[in-house]
C-alpha cells in the first residue's frame, strides 16, 4: 500500500513514467503506476494551472481516489475507461468532469465514503464488494446507472440520484441499503425485486422518489421491500411494485402524482400496502390516472391496495381491488372515479350518459367537457367528458350545424352511440383508446382514416355496429377477460390487425375482412365465428388459451392460415399465388383452392396431419401445386400428411404435388394432368375413377 | 344504450369473386314503414359494393412503428426478460434443492455403509 501523486499536469493515467510520483510535487517514475492498494491523490502540487487527465488505456485501479485542485485553475478528469476504485472516493467543487467511464467501488470492508462535492457524474457506477460499505458525505448524482451488486450503502441522510441509466439491484451478494433520512432518486427506472434475497433495505424514515420516471422507462420493480415515502409523478405504463414474489411492498405513504397528459398510467406488479396515506392525483379530468394490474399479469388478475388513507382525484381503475382503513368511496372525488371494470371494494363515480351537444361549425375536440351535457340537445345541466363507465350518446340534437368534426382524443370511455345522429358530422381517432361498452356507428357520419387501435376492455357484453363505415385502419384488440363482444353488423377495418388476447369475440352471423386475425397471450379467449365471411389472413402461430369455434363460417384467408389448434368449416385459398397453410390437432370441413386467376402454390407445413372433411379446387387448368414446407416456410426435409375425413375421394386435377403423405389410399387423385414432384405417398397421379364425386366449384 | 328502438334487418348477398356477404341494417321504428323495400335493396348493395371495395383495395405500406410503439414493444420485451430472469432462479433453487437431496442420500448411504 502506498500514496500516489499526480504531477507535471494533463496526460494520460498510465503515463507513470511522466506523471506519477510517490510524493506530492515529487518527481515521476515509470514504476509508479497506481495499483489497487494505492491510494490516488490529485493536489495543489499535480500542476499550477488548469490541466486534464485522461483515463486511458486498461482499467484504472486504485485504492482511495482524491481530487483536489491544482495551484490555481481546475482538473479536467477526462476519458472513458473503467476505473474501479477499492476504497473512497473524494471530488472537489470545482472539477470538470468529462469522465464517462465506468466507475466499480469493490471495497471489502466498511467505512468507506463518497464524496461527489456537487459534480455531477456521467458514469454508470457500481458498488460490488463483499463485505463492503460506503457511506455518502453529500447528495451524489449521477446521469449513468446507479448498481448495487455487493455491499452495504449508507445514504446518511443524503440524496443518491440516478439521472437515466437505471437503478439495480435485482442479483448480487448480500447487500443493503440504509436510508436514514435519505433519498433514493431514480429517472431511468429502477429495479430492487426481482430477487430480493439478499438485499436488505432500511428506509423507514426515507424516500423513494420516483417523480422523474417517465413513459420511456420500464420499470419501478421495487421488490417487497418497506418504504417510509415513495413519490411517483406522470408515469406512462410503468410497472409499479413488486416482481419478485406475492408478498407486497409496503409504504408510509405513497404519492403519484399525474402529468398534463392522457396516458399516464401505473400497472401494478403486486399488491401494496399503505400504512399512512394512498394519494392518486390525476392532473385533470381529462389528463387522468390509471392503475391497474400489470399488463403481463393473468388477465383479470386483481391488484390490491390497502391504505390507511385514501387521496384520489381524478383517476380511473381497473382490476383494483380498495381495501385497508381508508376510505375507497370515490363516487364523488374531483374529476370523478373510472370505473374500468375488475375491481372490488370501490365506490365509482354513478354511470351516466352524456349528451354531446354542440351548435356551430368546425372542428370540436370530445375532451372539452363544455361539450357534454346531461340532457338531449344541450339541456340537463353540465355533463362530463364521458368517463369508463359512461355512454357518450351522439343524437339527433347533438350536432347543431354541418361540416362539424368531433375529435376523440381520450384513451377511455364507456359506451358510443350515434344512433339518429344528423348533419353527418365526421368522426376522427387520435388516440388509441379502450371502450367497456358498446359502440354504435351510424351512416349518418363520416368515419376518416385512422390508425387508432380500439380495444374492448369491457367485463361485460357489448355490442359492436359499424353501420357500413370501414373502420379505416382503426385497429381492433379484445382484451375483456370474461366480457363478450359480439358484432351487430359486419365489420371490417383495412390493412391492420385484429388481436384477440382475452374474453369472447362473437361474429354472430356477419361478415369480418380484416388484414390479419391474430391472438395474443396466454389468457383464455374464445373466437366464435359465426356464420359469415371471415376475408383475413389467420395467423394463430400459437393457441395458447385459444378456443375457436368456426360454427359455420367460411374462412377466405388473403395470405396464409395458420390456425392454431382449433376446427374450422371452410377454408378458402383465393388471393395470393402463394399461400402458407399450417394447421394441426383437429379438422377443417372443407377446404378450397381457387386458382382461376393463376397458377398456384399452397405450401403445408412438414410434419403436420391436416384432416379435412372435402378438398376441392376451382374447375380451371391453372396448375395448384402441394408441397411442404418446414416452420419457417424453408426447403422442408419431410412430408405433411393429408388426411380425408367422412369418406369418398379427392377428385383434383392439373395439381403438382411433392412431399405430401395422402391417406386413406385409394382416396387422393392429382388428376389426369398431373405432376409428380416426388416423395410423395398415397396419391393417385390419374384422374378419379368414374362416378366418383367430383367436387369443382 | 340507444333509446331509439330499432328494426334489425338481416341479408346475405353473394359476389361472384369475394364469396358470401352477410350484413344487418338497422332502422328506426319510427318511420320504418315508411321505408321503400327498394331503399333497403339499395342499402343492400351499398353494403356489398363497400364490402368489395374494401376487401379489392390496396394495401397501403407498411406503417414504420411509431416511437410509443416502440418503447411499448420495448416494455415488453423487459418485462418478458425479467420474467424469465425470475424462473431461472426459480429452476436454478430447484437444482440446488435436488443437489442437495442427492447429497444427502449420499450421506445416508455414507452412514449406511
Amino acid at each position: 500500500m502506498a500514496d500516489r501523486f499526480w504531477v507535471a499536469g494533463s496526460g494520460n493515467w498510465s503515463d507513470a513514467t511522466n506523471h506519477w510520483a510517490t510524493s506530492s510535487g515529487g518527481a515521476p517514475g515509470a514504476g509508479n503506476l497506481p495499483t489497487s492498494a494505492d491510494d490516488v491523490f490529485f493536489d495543489s502540487a499535480s500542476h499550477t494551472t488548469d490541466y486534464t487527465v485522461t483515463i486511458d488505456a486498461t482499467t484504472k485501479l486504485m485504492r482511495d481516489l482524491t481530487f483536489a485542485a491544482p495551484a490555481s485553475g481546475n482538473v479536467t478528469w477526462a476519458g472513458s475507461v473503467a476505473m474501479t476504485v477499492s476504497g473512497s472516493m473524494t471530488l472537489y467543487a470545482g472539477l470538470v468532469r468529462t469522465y464517462t467511464g465506468a466507475i466499480t467501488f469493490n471495497a471489502t470492508t466498511t467505512g468507506k465514503t463518497i464524496t461527489s462535492a456537487g459534480v455531477t457524474l456521467a458514469n454508470n457506477i457500481t458498488f460490488n464488494g463483499v463485505g463492503g460499505g460506503w457511506i455518502f458525505n453529500d447528495d451524489f448524482k449521477t446521469n449513468g446507472s446507479f448498481t448495487l451488486t455487493g455491499g452495504a450503502l449508507d445514504l446518511n441522510g443524503k440524496t443518491i440520484w440516478e439521472n437515466g441509466g437505471g437503478i439495480g439491484s435485482s442479483f448480487g451478494s448480500t447487500r443493503s441499503i440504509v436510508f436514514g433520512t435519505g433519498t433514493l432518486k431514480s429517472a431511468g427506472g429502477i429495479s430492487l425485486g426481482l430477487i430480493s434475497t439478499g438485499l436488505t433495505i432500511s428506509c423507514a424514515s426515507g424516500t423513494l422518489d420516483l417523480s422523474l420516471l417517465s413513459n420511456g422507462n420500464t420499470n419501478a420493480n421495487i421488490g417487497n421491500h418497506t418504504f417510509g415515502t415513495c413519490l411517483c409523478g406522470g408515469f406512462g405504463g410503468v410497472r409499479f411494485g413488486n416482481n419478485s414474489d406475492t408478498t407486497p411492498t409496503t409504504f408510509g405513504a405513497l404519492t403519484i402524482t399525474g402529468s398534463a397528459t392522457k396516458t399516464n398510467s401505473i400497472e401494478l406488479y403486486s399488491n401494496i400496502v399503505v400504512t399512512g396515506t394512498f394519494t392518486l392525483n390525476g392532473n385533470s379530468s381529462i389528463n387522468r390516472y390509471l392503475i391497474k394490474n400489470q399488463v403481463f399479469a393473468t388477465a383479470g388478475t386483481q391488484r390490491t391496495i390497502t391504505a390507511g388513507t385514501v387521496v384520489v382525484t381524478n383517476a380511473d381503475f381497473q382490476d383494483i381491488v380498495g381495501a385497508g382503513a381508508g376510505s375507497w368511496n370515490l363516487s364523488a372525488i374531483t374529476g370523478g372515479s373510472g370505473d374500468c371494470g375488475g375491481n372490488s371494494g370501490i365506490t365509482f363515480t354513478t354511470p351516466a350518459t352524456q349528451y354531446w351537444f354542440t351548435s356551430t361549425t368546425g372542428s370540436k375536440t370530445w375532451s372539452t367537457a363544455g361539450n357534454w351535457f346531461l340532457g338531449t340537445g344541450g339541456t340537463g345541466g353540465a355533463g362530463r367528458v364521458p368517463l369508463p363507465q359512461d355512454t357518450a350518446r351522439f343524437d339527433a340534437s347533438s350536432i347543431g350545424a354541418a361540416s362539424t368534426t368531433i375529435t376523440h382524443d381520450m384513451p377511455r370511455f364507456g359506451s358510443l352511440d350515434f344512433t339518429g345522429v344528423t348533419n353527418t358530422p365526421t368522426f376522427t381517432q387520435s388516440v388509441s383508446y379502450s371502450f367497456f361498452g358498446s359502440i354504435i356507428l351510424s351512416s349518418g357520419i363520416t368515419l376518416p382514416n385512422s390508425a387508432a387501435t380500439k380495444t374492448y376492455e369491457g367485463r361485460g357484453s357489448a355490442t359492436l355496429i359499424s353501420a357500413g363505415l370501414n373502420w379505416n385502419n382503426s385497429a381492433l384488440a379484445i382484451n375483456c377477460v370474461n366480457g363478450t363482444l359480439t358484432l351487430g353488423d359486419a365489420y371490417a377495418h383495412g390493412n391492420v390487425g385484429f388481436v384477440l388476447s382475452s374474453g369472447t369475440f362473437d361474429a354472430d352471423g356477419f361478415n369480418v375482412s380484416v388484414q390479419q386475425v391474430t391472438s395474443s397471450g396466454t389468457a383464455s379467449k374464445t373466437l366464435n365465428m359465426g356464420s359469415g365471411t371471415w376475408t383475413a389472413n389467420i395467423s394463430f402461430t400459437s393457441s395458447s388459451g385459444l378456443t375457436v369455434n368456426a360454427e359455420t363460417s367460411t374462412v377466405r384467408a388473403t395470405g396464409t392460415f395458420f390456425g392454431g389448434g382449433g376446427s374450422y368449416n371452410r377454408v378458402e385459398f383465393y388471393t395470393a399465388s402463394s399461400q402458407f397453410f399450417r394447421f394441426f390437432g383437429a379438422t377443417i370441413n372443407e377446404f378450397y383452392i381457387d386458382a382461376s386467376a393463376g397458377a398456384k402454390i399452397v405450401s403445408f407445413q412438414e410434419g403436420l396431419t391436416y384432416n379435412i372433411g372435402q378438398f376441392t379446387r376451382d374447375a380451371g387448368t391453372n396448375v395448384i401445386t402441394i408441397r411442404s414446407l418446414d416452420f419457417n416456410g424453408g426447403t422442408a426435409t419431410s412430408s405433411h400428411n393429408l388426411v380425408k375425413t367422412g369418406g369418398g375421394v379427392v377428385p383434383l386435377n392439373y395439381m403438382s404435388v411433392s412431399r405430401s403423405t395422402a391417406t386413406p389410399s385409394n382416396t387422393w387423385y392429382a388428376g389426369n394432368n398431373n405432376t409428380d414432384g416426388g416423395n410423395n405417398s398415397g396419391w393417385l397421379f390419374t384422374g378419379a375413377p368414374s362416378g366418383g364425386m367430383f367436387m369443382f366449384l | 344504450m340507444s333509446e331509439i328502438r330499432q328494426v334489425q334487418i338481416r341479408f346475405v348477398e353473394t359476389d361472384a369473386t369475394h364469396g358470401v356477404y352477410s350484413d344487418a341494417l338497422y332502422f328506426p321504428l319510427e318511420g320504418f314503414e315508411s321505408i321503400t323495400q327498394a331503399e333497403i335493396d339499395a342499402q343492400k348493395q351499398a353494403r356489398l359494393t363497400s364490402w368489395v371495395e374494401a376487401i379489392e383495395a390496396p394495401k397501403p405500406e407498411p406503417v414504420e412503428k411509431t416511437k410509443e410503439e416502440l418503447e411499448f414493444e420495448k416494455l415488453e420485451m423487459v418485462a418478458l426478460i425479467d420474467e424469465l430472469q425470475k424462473r431461472v432462479v426459480e429452476v436454478e433453487a430447484k437444482i440446488v434443492e435436488a443437489d442437495s437431496k442427492v447429497v444427502d442420500e449420499v450421506i445416508d448411504v455414507e452412514v449406511v455403509k
